[in-house]
C-alpha cells in the first residue's frame, strides 16, 4: 500500500515541532534567566554560601574590617593623573599553599563583575579613578572583601580560607531548612572546684569535635520518634527539615562557662547568620552541679532570631533534649525553681492558670486531670503559678530523663511544620 | 455524534519552567542588629547590613513581636522573640542533686537579632505583646548607608536611590521565554481544536439537486451530524481546500453536470490529504461494472436513491464503525509485528471486498444498468464481476488466515 504525503499527517508534524520548538525556547530561557552568569554581564551569579566573611566594614567595629588591597602590597598604582583604559587584574588563590582558584565569582562595587578562569585570575577594566571593593565568593570559601585605593590599575590578589562552617547532613537550601551549627568550646568546668578549666581548644581537635557531634545529633535530633509522644506524629521525614553544620577555624570558640550559655565571639554571628540554633558543645562537666555559686550544666540563651544559643556536654544527650526544647520549640521548664516560666501560645507545655492548662486539655482530648501545678517539696518548698500536663519522666522537668508528653510534642510538631519543604 | 480520541491528552498547554528556579539569591542580604538594655530600657547599640542568608523568622514565638518596618514605619514582616531581659538564661542543673536553677536575669546586658534585609527596611521594631508598648525602633538607615558606601552598584540599593533597575534580566532571555511560552500556547489549542476537540462529525453533501441536498442536511443534522452542502463537483472541491473544516464523509452524487460524480472522486482522490475522507456515492442507478471496477477501490459504499432516513443513517455509521474497526486492526497487526505492506493490502481488501459485494448485489437487481446489447452479455459482465470479487475474497482470506492472531473475521 503506497502512501502519498499525508498532509494531514504533517500538519499534525508541524503543529508538535512549533510545540517543541516553544518548549525548548521557555526551557533555555528559564535556565538562562535562572543562570545568567553563563552569559556573561548577566544578573548576578549564585548565592552567598553558608560561611560567608564578613564582607562589611562595620562602623560599630562589630565585623571584621573591609581589607585594604594595599595593605597587601599587592596593588601597583599606575603614575599619577588619570589613565586611559587603565586595566586591573585580580587573582584568587588559597591562603593555605597559595594555589590559585577558579570560579570565584567577583562583584565590583556590589555588581556581579565575573569569575575568575582556570588560572585564578580576572582582568577587568577599572571602571573609574575611586576606589573600588571587591567582593570575592566561591562555596566553601569564606567570603572576602577588599578595597582598592584610587586609581588602581596592575594586579590585586585575594587571598581566601577555606569556609570555617563544615556542613554535616545538609537535606535542603540553607533558606527552606531548620540550620543548627555547633560551636566547639574551649573550656570546661569542674563543679566541684567551682573552677571553668581552660582546654586550649576543644580535646581531640576537629576529628574528635566532629564525632561529638555526629553522636549527639545521633541521640537527639534523631532520636525524637522515640521520645515523644506518638498522639502526634512528627512530619514525615522530619530529619529532611534540618542542616547540621559545625564551625571549625581552629581559632574561634565558644566559652561554654562564660556567663549561663557562655558565650560566642561576634564574628562567629557576621559569619553564619542563618543559624536557627547554635549550640556550644563542651567535652564534660565534671562533679555535680548543686547551685550557684557553681556554672549549670547546660543553659539556654534566648537571643532574637538567628542569635539563640545553649550550651550542653558533649556526652550528656538528654539535658541536650531539653536545651533544644528551650531554644527550637520554645519549651518552658516544668520542674519548679529559679527559671522562666511563660505560657508561649499556641501549643504551650505550660498554662498560666490551671483553668488555661485543662481547657487546652479538654479541647485536645486529654485528660484534664492531668493538670497539675509546678511545684515540689524537696529539697525545699516550691511552687509556681503555672501549670504542666505532660506526665513524669518529662524530659522539661528531669533533663536528665523522661519523654516529651503530648504537650512538649504538639509543641515540636508545631514548629516543625512551620518549616514547609 | 461527537469525534473520539481516546489517545492520552497529552497536551503540555503551558509548560512554564519559569524563572525563577529554585536557586539562592546572589545579593541577599541581612541586617544584624545589637540591643542592650538595662533600667532605662532598650537601646539600640549597633547596626550593620552584610551579604549573607537570614535565619527563620518564624520559629520562636514569645513575649516580644518584632517587626521589620518601611520609610513610613509601615511593618514589612513580623516576628516573634522572647524577652531576653526576662529570660536571660535558663540554667540547668543535674536533676539527681536539686533542681535546676538558673542564673538570676541580669539587670543590664546585650542581646541581637539577625534579620532578612531588604531594600524597603528602613528600621526595626520591638514590642511588648502584651502592652503593645514599643521598646525600641532601631534606624538602620546609617547601616544601609555604610554598606552603599562600600557596594555602591549593589543592584537593590541602586534600585532604592532610583539610579538603576533593580536586578532586571537580559531582555533576550525575557523575548525567548514570552515567544517560547506563546508558541507552546497557540500549538497547544491549535492541536486540541483541530484533533481532539470532540466535534460533531461533519458530512459534505454533493449533489446537483439542492432539494436532496437540503433533505439529506436537515436529516443528518437532526441526527447530530454537521454538514456541508456542495451543488456541484467544482463547489465540492472547493470546499474542501480548507483542511481545517475539512469533513469526515462525503456523500457524493453521481449523475451531477458538467462534472459528475466519478469526476469528482478521481479529483478528490488524487489528492494525498483528501483521498482517506470515507466517500459514498448516492447514485438513482446502479454504477456499470466498469466503473465499478475502476472506482470501487475509491469509494466506501454506495448509496442507492431513493434512500430512507435510517439506511442513510446506517449506511454513514457502518462505514465510520468499519474504518475505526480496520485502524485498530492495522495498529494491532503493526505492533504485532506483521509486515506492512500485508497489513495494507488486508485494509485494502477488507473495505473493498464489502463495497463490491454491495455493487453485485445492486447489479442483480438493477440490470439495466449494465450497458451491454443482449441479456446474455449483462450475466457474462456480472459473472466477470462476481469472478473477481471472489479472487478478492479468496485472498481477503488468506491474508485473514495470516493475521488471526490480532485480527478477526468480520462479523
Amino acid at each position: 500500500m503506497k502512501r502519498g504525503i499525508d498532509t494531514d499527517r504533517m500538519h499534525r508534524r508541524v503543529i508538535i515541532a512549533l510545540f517543541c520548538l516553544g518548549l525548548v525556547l521557555v526551557l533555555v530561557s528559564a535556565i538562562l534567566l535562572a543562570f545568567p552568569d553563563v552569559v556573561p554581564g548577566n544578573a548576578p551569579a549564585p548565592a552567598t554560601l553558608p560561611g560567608s566573611y564578613p564582607a562589611s566594614g562595620s562602623e560599630s567595629g562589630t565585623g571584621q574590617p573591609v581589607v585594604s588591597a594595599s595593605a597587601t602590597g599587592t596593588v601597583q598604582p599606575v603614575g599619577q593623573g588619570p589613565v586611559s583604559n587603565p586595566v586591573l587584574a585580580i587573582r584568587t588563590t588559597d591562603i593555605s599553599g597559595g594555589a590559585a582558584i577558579p570560579g570565584v565569582s567577583l562583584y565590583i562595587n556590589g555588581l556581579f563583575a565575573g569569575t575568575t578562569s582556570e588560572n585564578g585570575t580576572f582582568v577587568l577594566s577599572v571602571p573609574g579613578p575611586d576606589a573600588i571593593t571587591i567582593r570575592a565568593v566561591k562555596e566553601g570559601y569564606q567570603e572576602r572583601t577588599v578595597q582598592t585605593g584610587a586609581n588602581v590599575a596592575g594586579e590585586v590578589t585575594i587571598a581566601l580560607s577555606h569556609s570555617p562552617v563544615i556542613p554535616l547532613e545538609i537535606n535542603g537550601p540553607v533558606q527552606s531548612e531548620i540550620n543548627i551549627v555547633f560551636l566547639p568550646s574551649n573550656t570546661s568546668y569542674n563543679a566541684t572546684e567551682n573552677q571553668k578549666i581552660e582546654l586550649g581548644g576543644y580535646p581531640g581537635g576537629q576529628p574528635q569535635f566532629e564525632a561529638d557531634v555526629r553522636r549527639f545529633i545521633a541521640n537527639t535530633f534523631n532520636e525524637y520518634p522515640n521520645v515523644t509522644s506518638a498522639a502526634y506524629p512528627l512530619p514525615a521525614g522530619y530529619g529532611k527539615k534540618f542542616n547540621f553544620y559545625y564551625f571549625w577555624d581552629n581559632a574561634t570558640y565558644g566559652d561554654a562557662f562564660d556567663g549561663c550559655a557562655g558565650s560566642i565571639p561576634q564574628h562567629y554571628w557576621n559569619q553564619v547568620t542563618y543559624s536557627d540554633l547554635t549550640i556550644i558543645l563542651y567535652p564534660t562537666y565534671y562533679g555535680h552541679y548543686l547551685g550557684p555559686p557553681s556554672q549549670p550544666i547546660g543553659c539556654t540563651k534566648l537571643n532574637g532570631a538567628g542569635m539563640v544559643y545553649l550550651k550542653v556536654p558533649a556526652d550528656s544527650t538528654s539535658l541536650g533534649m531539653l536545651e533544644i526544647g528551650h531554644g527550637l520549640y520554645d519549651l518552658v521548664d516544668t520542674f519548679c525553681g529559679d527559671t522562666y516560666y511563660a505560657q508561649f501560645d499556641p501549643n504551650p507545655n505550660v498554662w498560666t492558670s490551671l483553668a488555661a492548662c485543662q481547657q487546652n486539655a479538654l479541647a485536645n482530648s486529654w485528660n484534664p486531670a492531668g493538670c497539675r501545678q509546678i511545684a515540689s517539696s524537696s529539697p525545699s518548698a516550691c511552687s509556681r503559678n503555672f501549670w504542666r500536663y505532660d506526665p513524669d519522666p518529662d524530659i522539661m522537668h528531669d533533663g536528665y530523663d523522661g519523654s516529651f508528653g503530648n504537650a512538649s510534642t504538639k509543641r515540636i510538631v508545631y514548629v516543625l511544620n512551620r518549616i514547609s519543604q | 455524534m461527537a469525534i473520539k480520541h481516546p489517545a492520552v491528552l497529552v497536551l503540555l498547554l503551558l509548560i512554564v519552567c519559569p524563572a525563577a528556579l529554585a536557586q539562592a539569591d546572589a545579593y541577599q542580604k541581612v541586617a544584624i542588629v545589637t540591643f542592650s538594655y538595662g533600667p532605662a530600657g532598650i537601646s539600640t547599640v549597633s547596626s550593620e547590613i552584610q551579604y549573607g542568608v537570614p535565619p527563620h523568622l518564624d520559629i520562636q514565638s514569645g513575649t516580644l513581636s518584632g517587626a521589620l518596618l518601611d520609610a513610613g514605619h509601615n511593618p514589612i514582616t513580623t516576628f516573634s522573640m522572647q524577652d531576653p531581659r526576662a529570660l536571660m538564661e535558663t540554667g540547668d542543673g543535674s536533676g539527681t542533686s536539686a533542681p535546676g536553677t538558673g542564673s538570676p536575669a541580669s539587670p543590664t546586658g546585650e542581646f541581637g537579632i539577625t534579620v532578612p534585609y531588604t531594600p524597603a527596611l528602613k528600621y526595626i521594631s520591638l514590642t511588648d505583646s502584651a502592652t503593645g508598648t514599643t521598646l525600641v525602633t532601631a534606624d538602620v538607615t546609617p547601616a544601609v548607608a555604610a554598606f552603599s558606601r562600600l557596594y555602591p552598584n549593589d543592584p537593590d540599593l541602586l534600585a532604592v536611590s532610583g539610579q538603576g533597575a533593580a536586578r532586571t534580566p537580559s531582555p533576550v532571555p525575557v523575548a525567548m521565554l514570552a515567544t517560547g511560552i506563546l508558541l507552546m500556547g497557540i500549538c497547544a489549542c491549535a492541536y486540541y481544536l483541530l484533533y481532539l476537540h470532540l466535534r460533531p462529525e461533519r458530512v459534505l453533501i454533493v449533489d446537483d439537486e439542492k432539494e436532496v441536498v437540503d433533505v439529506f442536511s436537515l436529516l443528518l443534522e437532526k441526527k447530530g451530524y454537521t454538514t456541508l452542502r456542495a451543488y456541484s463537483g467544482e463547489e465540492c472541491l472547493r470546499l474542501l481546500k480548507p483542511w481545517w473544516k475539512r469533513p469526515d464523509l462525503i456523500l457524493l452524487d453521481v449523475k451531477m453536470y458538467p462534472m459528475d460524480g466519478w469526476e469528482t472522486l478521481e479529483e478528490i482522490k488524487r489528492k494525498p490529504s483528501l483521498k482517506k475522507i470515507p466517500v459514498l456515492m448516492l447514485t438513482g442507478t446502479a454504477p456499470t461494472p466498469a466503473q465499478a471496477r475502476k472506482f470501487g477501490l475509491c469509494i466506501d459504499d454506495y448509496i442507492v436513491k431513493p434512500v430512507s432516513a435510517q439506511e442513510l443513517y446506517g449506511s454513514i455509521d457502518y462505514v465510520m464503525k468499519r474504518r475505526e474497526t480496520i485502524k485498530m486492526e492495522i495498529q494491532a497487526a503493526t505492533l504485532a509485528g506483521y509486515e506492512k505492506e500485508m497489513v495494507c493490502e488486508y485494509a485494502r481488501l477488507r473495505r473493498r471486498v464489502e463495497v463490491d459485494k454491495k455493487l453485485l448485489g445492486i447489479l442483480h437487481t438493477d440490470r439495466a444498468a449494465i450497458p451491454a446489447a443482449t441479456p446474455e452479455e449483462r450475466t457474462r459482465e456480472i459473472d466477470n464481476v462476481q469472478r473477481e470479487i471472489q479472487s478478492r475474497q479468496e485472498t481477503l482470506e488468506q491474508l485473514l488466515v495470516k493475521l488471526s492472531p490480532v485480527i478477526h473475521p468480520p462479523s
